[in-house]
């Protein structure tokens, strides 16, 4: 039962980890490349899941609504970098905090206008709508490890993406070196545009993803966000594989943090104070390793290598 | 500034022409969360309570009403603020509505002092019930111990032996589980609190499979209970660990986000859309010609409030300016309760019955709270006792 | 630096608050006393960001330490301004002490999250521990006394936040011209050039941030003896980033505009939630549009503008 256990623990902490990196991997590019803050990157995460909640329902296929979902979320993407966003790169830090503070108030009182206030649903697929069996006594929702495979291909494609593809090597270039991209003649206007976009999509597919297990809610991008921004720091701003690893271990701390917690305090206090304790501990965790990494290493846990 | 001191000068002007509170008509000052996530739940109080005094001929005991409606945006401080201008700028008789237990605790703190009544239809944090009972402060809602205290009384019952408590890690979260231990009476398998923002329960629901319990309770409103519930059902625990909690977690404000994975959960509530009395009759019926769905508990309460308003005015036949008879009077009336008999106990907490309904699909497919039994018919606060109130 | 013209314009404003008693009653009198507060807590976010250039996006944990210093105080039997207003002031320095110190290991973009990290932290802590009321948070029986002499009359706590309002304004003002603030704004400015002159970070940054904490710490005591009651929320970060847009809707690095962007968000909230409900589509796009199109804030406007003195 123990090592059944501990593996729940770990596949918990993966999913949550991979659903962590599919936000901030489009938040490091975002960060890294065009030097933006954008607190509005979970806005296109709850646009994403709630169109992919009605169309889905309408069309009764979660593929389609997988597709319309991401698609309105980058043509919406695409949207807010040329008309909000592209002012403000030469612009300081707290001018983009403050921006787009301001487009996460005006999508989520929209979101609420057009939908209302009431939740949608939005069901797993049939395909995956059971449990598996990974080892005797561990049945594991089918869903959660289909989000962990999508979130691990994400990964793999977008290694690919960056290593062996023309625009990825303009990205690589970009995050290393604005302004010789810009001067190589490379439209970097054009190339922001197509980041904000690549951005948008990675965080309505998690979005999407997250639909048939959590509430698709005005505000679900926010609470989301702010680990997120943990992830991108800790992984090194700029950094997709730096994500990718901070995102793991961010989801890991959290899970485990949780599941652990209570029964390590369990040793040493009164159950009384265990429940007054643990719950505070356990939110607390990832903060904690966040303010440890940075202080102990503040470029992140992967330093960028520079050819 | 010139904005403030121009409306100033206006609103004197104004409390100068017109003799403060004459019993020609009633002034209402009603709060409730209207933005954010709690605002659709916000919206059927409202909707409810105007519902009412229209079903009541736009009057309240008689007088012809001035309602007031302000949105607290589910934060303490605003809900101050909107508080004292009810006292300070519209002059009301009465404050109702209110929904977040936090946000009542906030107003309730800052208005007592000042004399001021408060006939409210959301939750509070348990002492209020008990200790920090006041008498201008008058609940006709639910009541979380309490309603958990009979699940745990219903377990006990049906023979439970190690129930297993998640809940908020907030103040009703632990109060909800109190209540239950209170009825229960015996040790639990085991209990984690989760943190207000978490949505990914898939720690806990792992946890909950390693103490292997024989039933599940749980208060997790809002969102966040829906992300719990939809994880609970795919990780496959619903059949063979069916979860206990209040209807709020599972009614028609929560059906279109749960689908059919509320389908066979059975909650406590002190209310049903089924019970048979003509308040409640002329309350769901009206509700849903204007408004096109089956009301939840919370409407409920919000019509409630409305009525009680209704008896205790005409009680004093309309003479409201004596705040000390009118609360008497709120405190102690007869009222057509959408929930059958009940009344306003000594510690200003209502005494009532709880029923026991499990999700179903009517003859249309749709979901709905089918009345199972009736649990307990006269459930007071457990912290009633320690209230000095009469 | 601040111009003649604009010494001209704060006590115009700070006149025109002394006066709003006389006119409004207590329900404007209150509203302009949140002004002040709210005012005064961007001031101290000013001090922090504007002048030393650190974006801290965890103020709100300062705020929210003044506040329940007070509350907790008053539970314990200690009324009086005297007391309650300094300690809250004193914990307020002391935790950004520990978080400024860790955080200016760090700048830019991992200095905004290091401070938001801590100011989560403290906001769970906070609504997680049942001494403090939990996610309830607490109430105070009763307004501090300032000295034995009751507040509970709003106009006289209205004016005590007015005069503390006044002193914060001037020893800004002072320390900002001094040969302490001159190197601070140059930090801001040129920081390697700074330190290539023998000046230590440490030495300026620091207790600049503490400075700037303990005037947030002073308005969140100010805040909990006005609304009489602490929540969790008074740390949340959506309050930390209310101060940053207040400071860049009044203007930064001027003294009067937090007090400016401080009333004309609180305004600009009455005005919008009486229109619609859905007043945050609005405040939204206005925001941004402030931001992308009048930079400088409104105290900013004033100064370009103010060849006739209004305000």
């Amino acid at each position: 039962m123990t090592a059944a256990y501990l593996s729940a623990q770990l596949l918990n902490g993966l999913q949550l980890g991979v659903m962590l990196f599919l936000l901030a991997a489009g938040m490091t590019l975002i960060f890294g490349i065009m030097g933006l803050i954008n607190l509005a990157h979970g806005s296109f995460y709850m646009v994403g899941a709630y169109v992919a909640a009605t169309v889905a329902a309408r069309s009764g296929s979660f593929l389609i609504g997988l597709g319309a979902g991401i698609a309105v979320a980058v043509v919406l993407g695409i949207l807010v970098e040329v008309t909000v966003i592209r002012p403000l790169y030469r612009r300081d830090h707290l001018q983009h905090v403050l921006v787009t503070f301001g487009l996460i108030l005006f999508f989520n009182e929209t979101t609420r206008v057009i939908w209302g206030g009431v939740s949608p649903n939005m069901p797993p697929p049939a395909l995956l709508a059971g449990n598996v069996e990974i080892m005797p006594g561990l049945p594991y929702p089918a869903y959660r490890l289909a989000i962990s495979a999508v979130g691990g291909l994400v990964a793999v494609g977008l290694a690919l993406l960056m290593a062996k593809t023309r625009i990825g090597m303009l990205i690589r270039a970009g995050a290393a070196d604005r302004a010789m991209v810009s001067a190589l003649g490379v439209n970097i206007k054009w190339l922001y545009s197509l980041i904000f976009g690549l951005g948008a999509m990675l965080a309505a597919l998690a979005g999407v993803m997250a639909g048939p297990i959590l509430a698709i809610e005005v505000g679900m991008g926010e609470n989301i966000l702010i680990q997120a921004f943990v992830v991108v720091i800790l992984g090194g701003i700029g950094s997709v594989r730096g994500s990718f690893v901070a995102a793991l271990a961010v989801g890991m701390a959290d899970s485990l943090g949780r599941a652990f917690l209570p029964l390590l305090l369990s040793q040493f206090f009164k159950p009384t104070t265990v429940s007054a304790l643990a719950p505070a501990m356990a939110s607390t965790v990832i903060y904690v390793l966040m303010a440890v990494v940075l202080l102990w290493r503040p470029q992140g846990i992967l330093v960028r290598r520079r050819a | 500034m010139r904005a403030i001191t121009l409306s100033a000068v206006l609103a004197a002007t104004v409390l100068w022409a017109a003799p403060a509170a004459a019993a020609d008509k009633i002034v209402i000052g009603y709060q409730t969360t209207l933005t954010g996530p709690g605002g659709i739940q916000g919206e059927e109080m409202v909707n409810s309570f105007k519902l009412a005094i229209e079903h009541l001929d736009n009057k309240i005991g008689g007088l012809p009403v001035e309602l007031i409606v302000l949105d607290d945006q589910q934060k303490p401080q605003m809900a101050v603020q909107n508080a004292r201008r009810f006292i300070e700028k519209d002059k009301v008789d009465v404050m109702a509505g209110l929904l977040y237990s936090n946000i009542t605790e906030a107003i309730l703190n800052s208005v007592l002092p000042s004399g001021s009544l408060v006939v409210f239809a959301g939750g509070t944090a348990s002492q209020r019930a008990g200790k920090e009972c006041h008498e201008n402060a008058i609940g006709v809602f639910w009541n979380i111990d309490t309603s958990y205290r009979e699940i745990g009384t219903y377990l006990k019952k049906q023979g439970v032996k190690k129930p297993y408590l998640v809940a908020l890690n907030i103040q009703p979260g632990k109060d909800a589980m109190n209540g239950f231990k209170l009825g229960f009476g015996a040790e639990v398998a085991g209990e984690s609190y989760t943190r207000p923002d978490q949505s990914d329960f898939a720690s806990e629901i792992t946890e909950i499979r390693r103490v292997n319990p024989d039933a599940v309770v749980y208060f997790i409103p809002g969102g966040v209970g829906f992300a719990f519930m939809k994880q609970y059902v795919q990780a496959g625990l619903k059949d063979k660990l069916p979860p206990y909690g209040m209807t709020v977690q599972v009614d028609e404000m929560s059906f279109p986000a749960l689908g059919d994975a509320a389908l066979g959960l059975k909650s406590v509530s002190n209310w049903s859309p089924a019970l048979d009395n003509p308040s409640n009759k002329r309350f769901v019926e009206g509700y849903r010609a204007k408004y096109g769905r089956t009301p939840t508990t919370l409407g409920a309460m919000a019509y409630d409030n409305a009525l009680l308003l209704d008896a205790g005015v005409k009680a004093v036949k309309g003479a409201i300016e004596d705040k000390a008879k009118l609360r008497d009077a709120l405190r102690k009336v007869d009222f057509p309760s959408v929930r059958g008999k009940i009344r306003i106990g000594a510690n200003n907490t209502p005494v009532q019955p709880l029923y026991l309904n499990v999700v179903e699909k009517n003859a249309g497919g749709a979901l709905y709270n089918k009345l199972l039994e009736q649990l307990v018919a006269d459930a007071a606060d457990p912290h009633g006792k320690e209230c000095a109130l009469k | 630096m601040i111009a003649g013209r604009e010494r001209i314009s704060v006590l115009l404003a700070l006149g025109l608050f002394a006066l709003v008693p006389f006119y409004g009653d207590s329900f404007y009198t209150a509203l302009a006393a949140k002004m002040m507060i709210f005012g005064l807590a961007a001031l101290g976010v000013d001090v922090v960001v504007g002048w030393g250039g650190m974006i801290s996006f965890g103020h709100a944990a300062f705020f929210g330490l003044g506040a329940y210093t007070v509350a907790v105080l008053s539970q314990a039997g200690l009324g009086d301004a005297l007391i309650t207003w300094p300690a809250a002031m004193l914990v307020a320095a002391l935790f950004a002490a520990v978080i400024g110190a860790l955080s200016l290991k760090t700048r830019g973009a991992s200095f905004i999250m290091l401070t938001l990290a801590f100011a989560q932290m403290l906001f769970y802590i906070v609504s997680s521990l049942p001494a403090l009321g939990s996610s309830d948070g607490l109430g105070l029986a009763k307004r501090n006394t300032l000295a034995g002499m009751t507040l509970d009359d709003i106009r006289r706590f209205y004016y005590a936040v007015l005069l503390l309002l006044v002193g914060a304004l001037a020893l800004t003002r002072h320390l900002a011209r001094s040969p302490f603030g001159r190197a601070v704004d140059g930090f801001r400015q040129n920081e390697p050039r700074m330190r290539a002159l023998g000046y230590r970070a440490d030495s300026y940054l620091l207790p600049c941030f503490i400075y700037g904490s303990a005037l947030t710490g002073l308005a969140g005591a100010l805040a909990s003896n006005q609304m009489l009651f602490v929540a969790p929320d008074m740390l949340h970060w959506i309050t930390s980033g209310t101060f940053l847009v207040i400071i860049v809707l009044g203007g930064q690095r001027t003294l009067l505009g937090p007090l400016l962007g401080a009333a004309a968000l609180i305004l600009l909230e009455e005005v919008l939630a009486e229109i619609t409900e859905h007043w945050m589509m609005i405040l939204g796009p206005l925001l941004i549009a402030i931001i992308l199109f009048g930079s400088r804030g409104i105290a900013g406007l004033l100064r370009t503008e103010s060849d006739e003195p209004t305000a």
